[in-house]
C-alpha cells in the first residue's frame, strides 16, 4: 500500500465485482440443438472476432456491448441493436448491410453469407444459448435491489458498528498486539521524551514545541505527565487550527471560484467557513452536529448565534465550474458522500455504479436534494457590525456610493427607454410583429440592430403579441385573422376576413375603434394591417396626452383647485385600448426590473459592470462584516428524474428525493422537509449510519499514526482495502459514538495508547517482515506539510503572528502575511508555484490524503526565497546572546530554536568549522543597474539635442510620476508607466523614456507611437541619441506612427531618448510606444551570457529594490539548520 | 526491549556510498512498479526519475505548439479551392451550428502549393515549414465536441471538457518521470500572461502536484526571472555550496540511526539538484548563448524565441513542452482573418521550421513527437456582425470543432502523410475522422502506453486520460 490512493488497473476487483453483480440465466431448454448449433458455429465466433475488439468485455463503443443477450437487450447509446418489434427493422441488420451512415464493422463488409446469417439469427429473434430470452425487451440485465440487498448483507463496511468486548485497559495496544504477534513482530520502545513532546505538538498543533517546554516535559516525572500534555495541547487553540486545515482537504476549501468568465473570482466570506471550522475543532464541537450544520444549518433553529450558518460553506465553496449547474451539483453531491460516508456516489451520475450498489437512482435522488437548494441571492450576516469602528464606516459609505451609482445610471436608462417606446411605438409594434415569425435569435437580433430598436423592448413587445395572436382577445382577433392568411393568398383572402371583422357579433367581440378602423379597403399585406393598428394607437395616444395636457393646463391657471389628473378615456373602447397598450403592464410601459433583463445589450454590460465593482467591494473590503456563504431551499422544489447517461436531454424516471437505498432499512422513505437537506444530513449523521463514523475515525487515525487503517480513506465501497484491524476501526467508532461524537475524546483515546507513543525508528528484522509498516510495530516518521513546515519557519524566526481568524491574507508577493498558513489566500486557479510544490491539497476536488513527494523544486524554495531567507535572518538577529558572545552558546540557541535541543559535540565541530575554516563573500554579484531610466526635458529640435534630463523621483500606482499627487498642480499630467504615458504642459516638460547602452555594439529600434484619442491634436515623439543626435521624428494623432531604426553603433554609456512631447496643444495626449532595443551579439561574446534585448515593457519597473545584505555566517547556519531533515521530519 | 537499538556501525554512510545510493542512477523503474502503487516518496523513488512505459515507444518528449484561438485549417493546411467557386454565397448545404451564425462562403485569402516529394499542399502562411513537408503528418479530420473556446481547450489538454482531470502533460511526466533532474519535466511557455482557461489547461488534477505544467512567461527578457526561487540574492554560490556541504553533514549524521527512510535519502539528494538547477535551468533558458545566425534563423517574435527555449530544453531532456501563441486567444479571428493569420503566421513560421531543422539536424526528430493544433479550427463560411461578438467586418470565421487539422511530426508518425478529410467545403471531417480522444490514444501510443491500461485510481475510479473513448489511429503510425 502505497502513500498514494492509486493502484494498478487491476484484474482482481473487476473479479470481485462481476461477482457482486453477477446473473445467472437459467438455461434455456427452449431453444432447439439446430439452432444451438447454428448459433455455435455461424453466430459466436463471427460475433467474437468481428465485434469485440470495440463492442466487448474490454471496449464498449457507443456504450454498446454484443457478447451477452443481456448486453445486447439493454442496447448502447442508439438503443438496442435488435428490435422486438419489428426484428426486419433492426438497426444490427441495417448496419452489418451496410445500408446506413454507421456501417459495421467499419474497416470491412461481412462476406455475404455472414450477412446473410446475422440476418437470419437477428430474424429468428437471436436466441442465445445459455441465456433465456429476456421476459421483456430491454429490460436491464442487473437486478439492482438485489445487488443492493446483497452488498448491504455482506460489505464490511455496510454492516452496524458493533463494539467488540475486548478485556483490557487498553484495546487499542491489545488489538494491535494481537495482529503483531501473529506475524511475529513486536511493538517498539516507547519513544523518549523529548520526541513525544514534539510529535505530539506538531499532530496537535502543526506547530513545534518551544525549548522551554521540552525541558519542563522532560522533568515532569509524574506518571500524569504525558497526559497532562496531551489535555495542554487539545485546549490550545491552535489546535482547531491544524485540525481544520485537515478537513479543509476533504471540504476542497477555497477562496476564489474557479475559472470565470466576467464576475468576481473572490468568494467574499469563504473565510467564515474556515474559521467555522476552525471553532469547531476548538470547542469540539459533536462530529454529527458538526456534520449536520455543514449540510443543513439553515433548516435548523439557531437561536441568537447564526455563525453556524457559516458551515454551509462546506457546499457552497467548491468550483462555479462556468456556473454550470449540473457541474455544481455533482461536485457538492461528490463532497458530501466521499468526505463524509466514504462513498463514490459521483460515479452513478452516467449510468449505475459500476462496482458498488449505488444506482443512478441514488445520486439523481441526492441530485434533487441539491438541486432544490440554491445560494440566497444576499449572503446572511452572522455578526452584528461594530457602527464605530471606522473601517466599517468606510465600508458602508463606499457601498453606499457605488449602489447609488448603478441606482441612477437604472433610473436614467429605465427614463430612455420609456421616452423611446412611446415615440417609436409604430416601429416597436412592426418590428415586434415581424419578429414574430422569426424562428432564431440571432435574425431577431439583426434586425432589432437595423431597425434601431431596442431589444429591451422589442422583446417584451414581441412576447407580448405571439401571446396575443396565440390567444386573440377582442383588440388583437382582427390581427390573428390576418395573421393566420398564407402570404400568397393574401389579397385574395383579404377581403372576407375585413368582412368577417365588420360583422363580426357578440360571440366574437371585437374592439369598436379596430372594427372602425378596417372599414375602408381592405389591407393589401399585414404591413397595412400593422399600420392600421397602429394609427389607431396613435390616435388613442394623442387623445390620451391632450386629455392630461388640459389637466395640466388647469392644474397651472386654477393652483388653488384641487389636482385633478384623468384616469381614462371616455370611450369604453379607446379605454381598453390605451390600457392594453399604453398603461402599466403593458409592452409600451416596460418595468424598471426588465431593463437589464435582456442579453448582449451595452446596458447590460454596463449594470454588469457596476455591480461588479459592488460585489468587489462588498468582497474585499477590509471592514465588511462577516457574512455566511449560505445556502437555503429553493422556493420551488427539483423533481429530480434520472439523467440516462448522465444527459440532462435523455430524460429517465423520476426518482423521489431520498437517501440512498444500501443505507436504509427496507425501501428508503421520501424526504418530506423542503430540499431534503436537514432529512439528508441526519441521515449521514446518524449513528445507525455503519459508514460515517468509520470513516472519520479512520481519518483521525491516519494523521496520528501516518497511515490509515483503511488504505482509500474516501472510499470504503466494494473496491475499497478492507481495514488492517477491522475490530479496531469498529471499537474506535463506537467508542466515538458512545462519548457524543467528539473528537477530542477520539483524539486523546488514541494517543494515550503504547500504539502511538511508540518510538518509530527502524528495525532491520522487522523491516523484512512488514517494510510498509502495516502492523504498526513502531509509529511512522512523519514530514511536516506545507503548513507546518512554513509555520515552523515562523516559529523559528520568531515572527510568527499567532491571531487566529479573520479574512485571507496572500502567501506569496513581497509582503506575505506572518499569520499562521492555514489564513492564506487559496486561490484556486492561480496557486502560487511553490504552494502547489510542496504537495498542497488541490483545491478543485475532495483530498482524501495529501500526495508527498520530494522535488527540488522544494530544496530552491528553502534555498532562495526570499521568505526562507528573512527567517534565517529574523532568527539569527533575534538569538539572546550579546555580541561577541561564545560561538558554543549561540549554537546551542540555534539549536534550542530551531530542533527544541542542544547540538552533540559534533555538530558543534562541524559547525564552529563552517563558520571559521574559509572567508565568507560578499553576496552573490548584483545585477547592473536597469538599462531603462524615466524621466522629462526638453529636447531641442533646432541643435537635435536632448538639452534636460531630469528623473522622476516618485513612482506610484505603477507610473513614474514628478509629484506625490497626480496629475501634479506644477506640471501637469506628466508620467511614464510600462506602455507609454502623457507629456507635460510644454515642450520643455517632454516625457523621456532613456536607454542607457551597457556596452558597445549596433542595436536596432522598434516600436510604433499610438495616440488614440480624437480631441487635441496628438503628439511629437522623437529618437534621439546621445552620441548622433536625432534619429528619427515621429508624430501620432489618433493613429500611430512606427518608430523603427536600424543600424546604430553605441557605445558603452551613450544614451537613446524616447521623448514625447505635446504638439501645440497638450490635451488628450496620453500615448503608448514600447519601444524594443535589439543588440547584435557584441564581438568576442560567442557562447558567454549577454543580454541582447531590453523591451521596454517587460523590463520596467518601478524604483530598485536596494540589493539586500547578503547573509551573515550565522544566518547562513541558521539557515542550513532550517534546511535540515530533522526540521523537517517528526519521528 | 531494546532491539530496535541501532549499533550506528551497521549504517554508517560513507559519503560515497550514500551519493551512490541516492545518486542520478535511481535507475529506470518499470511503469508497473509505479502504477504498482508503491511509487515515489515512500520508496525513495523521485516522482520525477525516469520510467518505462508499458512497451517502447518510439517518442521520448513531446513538443505542442499550440495555436490558442483556433488556427483556420482552411488557411494553413486543409485547402478547398471550391470556397472560390461559392465565395460570397451559401454553401449548397446547410451552414452547421457553431458558436456564431456565419453567412457565405468565405475563400481562402492564401495561396496554396504543392510541397516535398509528397507534393503536400500547404498554404503561403506556413511556407518555411513547408520545406519539411515530407515529415508532416497531416490529420485532416480531427473533430471535438463543441464550439467554445473554454470546453474545447480542456478537451485538447485534459481529455474532458469541464470537470477537474490531468493534463497530458501530467499524465506524461506521471508515466515517464523525465530525463533531466535539474529541470522541470512538465513545462508551458506562454508570452504576456495565461491562455484562457489559464492554469487549468497545465493542471495535475488528482495527480500528484509535482506533475502540474510549470508555467513561464517568456515576455521576461531575464532569464532569471523565468523559473520560481531559481536564484538566491542573499548568498553567493561559493557560500551557498559550503551551506549545503554543512547540511550533508549535519543529514547524515542525522540519518544514521534512520537509516533506510528512504524519502529522507530523496530529500538530502534533492538539494545537490537544487544547486545543479541554478545552473542548468538558467542555462537552458539563455538563448543569447545560441549563435546569431541560429537566433535570425527562428526569428525574433516571441513565439519563435520560446521554440529557440524549446529545443534548447527538448536537448536537455525535458519531457513535455508546451509554447503556447500568447496569452488570450490570439488565433482566434472573428474578424480580419488575413491580416491576423498572417501576422500570427509570420511569428512562429520560421521558428516551427527552425525546431524541425534543429531536430533533424541533432537525430532527435525521430523521437521527439512535434504536435501543432489549437483547440478546434475554423469555418469556411463567414461570421455574421452580431452584437458585441466582432466588429462586424465580415472578413473573419467562427469556431469550428466539426472539423480541423492536426500536424505532427518526428516521434514515429509517418511523414509526408494525409490521414482523412474534411467534406468537400471544409466544414466537417468526414474520412476517417480523428477525434480528440484518438489523437491522444495515438500520442499515448507514440510514448509506450496502451491508454486504456494508463490509468490512476482516484475517489473509487480507474481514471484515464482518454477516458472510456479513444482509439489508436494506426494508419498514422510510421
Amino acid at each position: 500500500m502505497g502513500l498514494f490512493d492509486m493502484r494498478k488497473g487491476a484484474v482482481l476487483p473487476v473479479i470481485v465485482a462481476a461477482a457482486a453483480f453477477s446473473f445467472l440465466p437459467a438455461y434455456s431448454e427452449d431453444i432447439e440443438p439446430e439452432t444451438v448449433e447454428f448459433f455455435e458455429t455461424s453466430i459466436r465466433p463471427l460475433l467474437a472476432e468481428t465485434c469485440y475488439e470495440c463492442h466487448g468485455s474490454k471496449k464498449q463503443e457507443n456504450e454498446l456491448r454484443l457478447d451477452s443477450l443481456a448486453a445486447i437487450n439493454q442496447g448502447g447509446l442508439s438503443g438496442s441493436p435488435v428490435n422486438r418489434d419489428n426484428l426486419a427493422a433492426s438497426l444490427m441488420i441495417e448496419h452489418v448491410e451496410y445500408r446506413s451512415e454507421i456501417k459495421m464493422p467499419p474497416d470491412m463488409r461481412l462476406d455475404d453469407h455472414e450477412i446473410d446469417a446475422i440476418r437470419r439469427w437477428v430474424l429468428m429473434g437471436t436466441p442465445w444459448p445459455g441465456e433465456e430470452a429476456p421476459s421483456e425487451p430491454g429490460e436491464a440485465p442487473v437486478d439492482i435491489a438485489e445487488t443492493i440487498r446483497q452488498a448491504r448483507d455482506t460489505h464490511w463496511a455496510f454492516q452496524p458498528v458493533t463494539k467488540p468486548e475486548i478485556p483490557s485497559a487498553s484495546p487499542i495496544d491489545a488489538l494491535i498486539l494481537e495482529a503483531l504477534n501473529t506475524n511475529g513482530l513486536k511493538p517498539a520502545a516507547r519513544a523518549d521524551k523529548r520526541t513525544l513532546i514534539r510529535r505530539l505538538s506538531y499532530d496537535l498543533t502543526g506547530l513545534p514545541p518551544t525549548h522551554e517546554e521540552v525541558q519542563a516535559y522532560k522533568n515532569d516525572i509524574s506518571p500524569d505527565a504525558f497526559e497532562d500534555l496531551v489535555d495542554r495541547l487539545l485546549a490550545s487553540p491552535h489546535y482547531g487550527e491544524r485540525w481544520a486545515r485537515h478537513w479543509l482537504d476533504v471540504a476542497r476549501y477555497a477562496d476564489t471560484k474557479g475559472y470565470v468568465f466576467q464576475e468576481d473570482a473572490l468568494y467574499p466570506y469563504s473565510y467564515t467557513y474556515r474559521d467555522y471550522v476552525v471553532r469547531s475543532f476548538n470547542e469540539d464541537l459533536p462530529f454529527n452536529q458538526f456534520i449536520i450544520e455543514q449540510i443543513a444549518a439553515d433548516r435548523l433553529e439557531l437561536g441568537e448565534d447564526k455563525r453556524p450558518l457559516a458551515a454551509l460553506g462546506f457546499l457552497t465553496l467548491g468550483r462555479r465550474f462556468l456556473n454550470v449547474l449540473n457541474d455544481i451539483t455533482d461536485d457538492r453531491i461528490d463532497v458530501v458522500t466521499r468526505g463524509m460516508m466514504g462513498l463514490t456516489v459521483s460515479c452513478a451520475r452516467c449510468h449505475d455504479h459500476k462496482f458498488d450498489p449505488i444506482p443512478s437512482a441514488d445520486y439523481y435522488s441526492l441530485f434533487g436534494v441539491f438541486r432544490s437548494s440554491r445560494v440566497p441571492s444576499e449572503y446572511p450576516l452572522i455578526e452584528e457590525p461594530d457602527v464605530d469602528d471606522p473601517e466599517y464606516q468606510e465600508f458602508i459609505r463606499i457601498l453606499g456610493e457605488r449602489k447609488d451609482k448603478l441606482e441612477a445610471y437604472e433610473v436614467k436608462i429605465h427614463r430612455e427607454l420609456l421616452l423611446e417606446t412611446q415615440q417609436k411605438t409604430l416601429q416597436y409594434f412592426k418590428g415586434a410583429y415581424d419578429g414574430i415569425t422569426m424562428d432564431d435569435e440571432v435574425s431577431f437580433k439583426k434586425l432589432a440592430k437595423e431597425r434601431e430598436l431596442r431589444p429591451q423592448i422589442l422583446t417584451p413587445w414581441r412576447t407580448y403579441l405571439s401571446e396575443k395572436i396565440a390567444n386573440p382577445d377582442a383588440l388583437f382577433t382582427p390581427l390573428a385573422w390576418f395573421h393566420a392568411l398564407p402570404e400568397n393568398s393574401f389579397t385574395l383572402m383579404s377581403h372576407r376576413v375585413t368582412t368577417r371583422i365588420l360583422e363580426a357579433g357578440t360571440e366574437t367581440p371585437i374592439n369598436r375603434r379596430i372594427q372602425n378602423a378596417f372599414k375602408n379597403e381592405p389591407p393589401a399585406s399585414m404591413d397595412e394591417v400593422v399600420q392600421i393598428y397602429v394609427n389607431v394607437f396613435n390616435e388613442i395616444d394623442s387623445a390620451w396626452k391632450a386629455q392630461l395636457a388640459t389637466a395640466a393646463q388647469i392644474a397651472v391657471q386654477q393652483p388653488e383647485a384641487e389636482l385633478s389628473l384623468p384616469d381614462s378615456l371616455a370611450d369604453p373602447a379607446a379605454e381598453s385600448i390605451r390600457q392594453a397598450i399604453f398603461a402599466s403592464g403593458s409592452p409600451s410601459n416596460i418595468a424598471a426590473g426588465d431593463v437589464f433583463r435582456i442579453s448582449d445589450t451595452p446596458e447590460q454590460g454596463q449594470v454588469r459592470t457596476y455591480r461588479r465593482a459592488i460585489a468587489r467591494h462588498e468582497g474585499s473590503h477590509e471592514g465588511r462584516p462577516d457574512r455566511a456563504m449560505g445556502f437555503v431551499d429553493a422556493d420551488a422544489l427539483y423533481e429530480p428524474y434520472i439523467y440516462l447517461r448522465g444527459k440532462q436531454s435523455n430524460r429517465g424516471d423520476t426518482v423521489p428525493r431520498q437517501f440512498l437505498q444500501v443505507l436504509s432499512d427496507g425501501p428508503p422513505k421520501p424526504f418530506e422537509n423542503g430540499s431534503g437537506r436537514l432529512e439528508l444530513a441526519q441521515a449521514i449523521a446518524s449513528d445507525n449510519n455503519p459508514l460515517t463514523a468509520r470513516v472519520f475515525v479512520n481519518r483521525v487515525w491516519m494523521r496520528l499514526m501516518g497511515s490509515p487503517l483503511v488504505g482509500t480513506p474516501s472510499d470504503f465501497g466494494l473496491r475499497s482495502d478492507g481495514p488492517t484491524h477491522p475490530e479496531l476501526l469498529d471499537y474506535l467508532a463506537a467508542t466515538f459514538m458512545e462519548d457524543g461524537w467528539s473528537v477530542k475524546k477520539l483524539t486523546k483515546r488514541i494517543l494515550m495508547s503504547s500504539t502511538y507513543q511508540q518510538s518509530s525508528m527502524g528495525n532491520a528484522d522487522f523491516e523484512d517482515l512488514d517494510i510498509e509498516n502495516k502492523f504498526l510495530w513502531r509509529q511512522n516518521r512523519k514530514r511536516l506539510n506545507f503548513e507546518a513546515m512554513r509555520d515552523s519557519l515562523l516559529f523559528a524566526s520568531g515572527k510568527l503572528d499567532p491571531t487566529i481568524g479573520g479574512k485571507p491574507q496572500s502567501l506569496s508577493g513581497k509582503n506575505p502575511t506572518m499569520r499562521r498558513t492555514i489564513y492564506g489566500t487559496v486561490i484556486r486557479q492561480n496557486m502560487a508555484g511553490f504552494i502547489k510544490t510542496f504537495d498542497f491539497a488541490s483545491p478543485d476536488l475532495h483530498s482524501p490524503r495529501r500526495a508527498e513527494t520530494v522535488v527540488p523544486q522544494q530544496a530552491l524554495y528553502l534555498m532562495n526565497s526570499p521568505f526562507s531567507l528573512k527567517q534565517a535572518r529574523a532568527l539569527s538577529e533575534s538569538l539572546e546572546c550579546v555580541e561577541g558572545s561564545d560561538t558554543s552558546v549561540k549554537i546551542d540557541q540555534l539549536y534550542q530554536r530551531i530542533l527544541q535541543r542542544k547540538p552533540d559535540s559534533i555538530e558543534k565541530q562541524n559547525i564552529t568549522r563552517f563558520l571559521t575554516e574559509t572567508p565568507f563573500d560578499k553576496g552573490p554579484p548584483q545585477p547592473d543597474p536597469s538599462e531603462w531610466q524615466y524621466g522629462y526635458g526638453y529636447y531641442n529640435i533646432e541643435t537635435e539635442q536632448v538639452e534636460s534630463f531630469t528623473a522622476f523621483t516618485k513612482y506610484k500606482k505603477k507610473r513614474w510620476q514628478t509629484h506625490d499627487e497626480y496629475p501634479s498642480k506644477e506640471l501637469g499630467h506628466i508620467t511614464i508607466n510600462s506602455s507609454g504615458g502623457h507629456p507635460g504642459l510644454d515642450v520643455q516638460h517632454a516625457a523621456i523614456h532613456r536607454w542607457v547602452a551597457p556596452r558597445d555594439g549596433t542595436i536596432e529600434i522598434k516600436g510604433r507611437l499610438r495616440h488614440s484619442n480624437e480631441n487635441g491634436d496628438g503628439v511629437l515623439g522623437y529618437v534621439v541619441s546621445s552620441r548622433s543626435g536625432l534619429l528619427g521624428d515621429y508624430a501620432a494623432f489618433n493613429g500611430f506612427d512606427d518608430t523603427a531604426i536600424e543600424n546604430v553603433a553605441v557605445s558603452k554609456g551613450d544614451t537613446i531618448d524616447f521623448v514625447v512631447s505635446p504638439d501645440t496643444n497638450n490635451g488628450y495626449d496620453s500615448y503608448s510606444w514600447i519601444p524594443k532595443v535589439l543588440m547584435d551579439q557584441p564581438e568576442g561574446t560567442e557562447g558567454e551570457s549577454v543580454r541582447l534585448s531590453w523591451d521596454s515593457r517587460a523590463d520596467f519597473a518601478g524604483p530598485l529594490p536596494a540589493a539586500p545584505d547578503p547573509l551573515t555566517p550565522w544566518e547562513q547556519v541558521a539557515q542550513v539548520l532550517l534546511m535540515t531533515n530533522e526540521f523537517m521530519y517528526v519521528d | 526491549m531494546d532491539h530496535h537499538q541501532f549499533d550506528n556501525d551497521d549504517f554508517a554512510l560513507t559519503r560515497r556510498d550514500f551519493l551512490q545510493r541516492t545518486g542520478l542512477g535511481f535507475g529506470t523503474m518499470g511503469l508497473a512498479g509505479l502504477l504498482g502503487g508503491d511509487a515515489s516518496a515512500a520508496s525513495g523513488v523521485s516522482p520525477m526519475a525516469p520510467r518505462a512505459p508499458h512497451f517502447p515507444g518510439k517518442a521520448k518528449r513531446v513538443i505542442h505548439i499550440f495555436f490558442n484561438g483556433g488556427l483556420s485549417h482552411l488557411d494553413s493546411f486543409d485547402p478547398k479551392p471550391i470556397l472560390d467557386k461559392y465565395h460570397g454565397k451559401s454553401l449548397p448545404t446547410e451552414n452547421l451550428r457553431t458558436e456564431r451564425p456565419t453567412g457565405g462562403a468565405f475563400r481562402s485569402p492564401f495561396e496554396f502549393k504543392q510541397y516535398g516529394e509528397s507534393g503536400m499542399p500547404i498554404s503561403e502562411l506556413f511556407e518555411k515549414t513547408a520545406a519539411h513537408a515530407d515529415d508532416l503528418c497531416v490529420i485532416r479530420s480531427m473533430h471535438a465536441d463543441v464550439p467554445n473556446h473554454e470546453p474545447s481547450l480542456l478537451l485538447m489538454n485534459t481529455g474532458e471538457a469541464r470537470l477537474i482531470r490531468p493534463s497530458f502533460g501530467s499524465w506524461v511526466t506521471y508515466g515517464l518521470g523525465t530525463e533531466n533532474q535539474s529541470l522541470p519535466g512538465f513545462i508551458s511557455m506562454c508570452p504576456d500572461g495565461y491562455p484562457i482557461q489559464e492554469s487549468q489547461n497545465w493542471q495535475s488534477g488528482f495527480l500528484p502536484g509535482v506533475h502540474q505544467g510549470t508555467y513561464i512567461n517568456t515576455r521576461n527578457t531575464e532569464v532569471e526571472k523565468l523559473i520560481e526561487n531559481i536564484k538566491n540574492q542573499y548568498t553567493s554560490r561559493k557560500d551557498q555550496r559550503k551551506q549545503l556541504d554543512l547540511l550533508e553533514q549535519l543529514n547524515l549524521k542525522y540519518q544514521k540511526a534512520r537509516a533506510n527512510d528512504a524519502q529522507m535519502d530523496a530529500r538530502i539528494h534533492s538539494f545537490e539538484l537544487a544547486y545543479r538547477m541554478q545552473m542548468e535551468a538558467t542555462d537552458a533558458f539563455d538563448i543569447s548563448k545560441e549563435s546569431k545566425e541560429t537566433r535570425e534563423r527562428y526569428g525574433t517574435a516571441v513565439q519563435s524565441k520560446q521554440l529557440l527555449i524549446a529545443r534548447r530544453l527538448l536537448e536537455r531532456g525535458v519531457r513535455f513542452i508546451q509554447c503556447w501563441h500568447g496569452h488570450g486567444q490570439p488565433w482566434d479571428a472573428h474578424d480580419d482573418l488575413e491580416d491576423n493569420h498572417r501576422k500570427l503566421a509570420g511569428q512562429c513560421d520560421s521558428g516551427i521550421a527552425a525546431l524541425l531543422q534543429d531536430l533533424k539536424d541533432r537525430d532527435m526528430l525521430k523521437d521527439t513527437l512535434v504536435l501543432l493544433v489549437g483547440e478546434f479550427g475554423r469555418t469556411p463560411t463567414v461570421e455574421l456582425p452580431q452584437a458585441g461578438a466582432n466588429s462586424g467586418k465580415i472578413n473573419g470565421r467562427d469556431h469550428n470543432h466539426y472539423g480541423f487539422t492536426a500536424v505532427l511530426a518526428g516521434g514515429g508518425v509517418k511523414g509526408g502523410h494525409i490521414h482523412g478529410a474534411t467534406d468537400e467545403f471544409g466544414f466537417q471531417a468526414v474520412e476517417d475522422r480523428v477525434h480528440v480522444h484518438d489523437l491522444h490514444a495515438t500520442m499515448l501510443h507514440l510514448l509506450g502506453f496502451n491508454h486504456e491500461e494508463f490509468t490512476y485510481r482516484y475517489a473509487g475510479r480507474d481514471f484515464r486520460l482518454t477516458d472510456v473513448h479513444g482509439n489508436v489511429v494506426h494508419e498514422i503510425l510510421a
